[in-house]
């Protein structure tokens, strides 16, 4: 009964729009890394409001809501240097350092978003 | 389209196991670092009742599942991008679906990019800004390989299931 299903002559079209969708994929990633403009700001959002913006160009830590969370800008780049929630995954995102880039924290709702010096600041 | 007990009945069980899948997902904290990321189960039923029951039952149990969905767990915003996503995603997978080219997979594959698509370009329209821009990218992965994975599970399902409905 499920021959019909993996037997299917129409399979090989499958594989053949797959396989284009993933080379849109990876231009539009192509396109993205190459246009990609360095950040100005690091936008700190805790539970969806905006509590500060610091100066890529400046090093220094900055405590985040109350202590949960460590934001350091350090070379131009930022990254959670400590966070108190059990998985930690935020101090795993990396440097971000290029506008539209995010750290999340979602157990402490507390978001880190790059922003470019062209944008709007709050 | 006309509905008999039958239909009524078959569209409603649909319905309600999207939304159980899309709990069961739910309780899956794989997906953390991308929000937007998951797998997607509910999509099952839709492309299940695409293939069995035709486009306007499709479109019935995928709008129905959304509504309820934000009613009970959801909030605004929310209901906005899957209304935004399912929208673009019905309507890449119905002419699809009725072209004949493409097996269930090609088909969801579609459906789920179209799906991303969908709430991306709802996120920029409802935020005004373009940066959200940079999550299609991990989000058209993602959506492949989804759109397989439910390609192949809504696959088997019609062959199995078709003739007893």
């Amino acid at each position: 009964m499920l021959k019909k299903f993996f037997g299917d002559k129409r399979h090989i079209a499958d594989v053949i729009l797959i396989a284009s969708v993933i080379l849109v994929s990876l231009s539009v990633l192509l396109i993205f890394t190459l246009t990609r403009e360095t950040g100005a700001f690091a936008r700190v959002t805790v539970d969806g409001m905006v509590v500060g913006e610091y100066p890529l160009s400046v090093d220094g830590e900055y405590i985040l809501n109350d202590g949960s969370n460590v934001l350091v800008i350090e070379g131009g780049e930022a990254y959670m240097k400590h966070a108190d929630c059990p998985d930690g995954l935020c101090k795993n995102q990396g440097k971000k350092s290029h506008s539209g880039e995010r750290i999340v924290c979602l157990p402490n709702r507390v978001s880190i978003e790059i922003i470019g010096a062209g944008e709007e600041i709050l | 389209m006309k509905i008999d007990t039958k239909k009524m009945t078959t569209l409603a069980l649909l319905v309600s196991v999207a939304m159980i899948l899309s709990y069961i997902e739910s309780l899956v904290p794989a997906f953390v670092a991308v929000p937007g990321v998951k797998l997607g189960l509910s999509n099952i039923a839709t492309v299940f009742a695409l293939y069995t029951l035709g486009w306007p039952s499709a479109i019935a149990v995928s709008l129905v599942r959304v509504l309820l969905s934000a009613l009970l767990f959801g909030n605004i915003p929310s209901l906005i991008f899957s209304i935004a996503g399912a929208a673009l995603a019905l309507a890449s997978m119905i002419p699809l679906s009725r072209l004949n080219l493409f097996t269930s997979i090609g088909v969801s594959v579609v459906g789920a990019v179209c799906h991303n698509i969908g709430q991306v370009l709802a996120a920029i329209i409802v935020m005004k800004t373009s940066g959200i821009a940079y999550y299609l990218i991990p989000l058209l992965f993602s959506g492949t390989i989804s759109g397989i994975v439910i390609g192949i599970v809504s696959g088997i399902l019609v062959e199995r299931i078709k003739k007893y409905l």
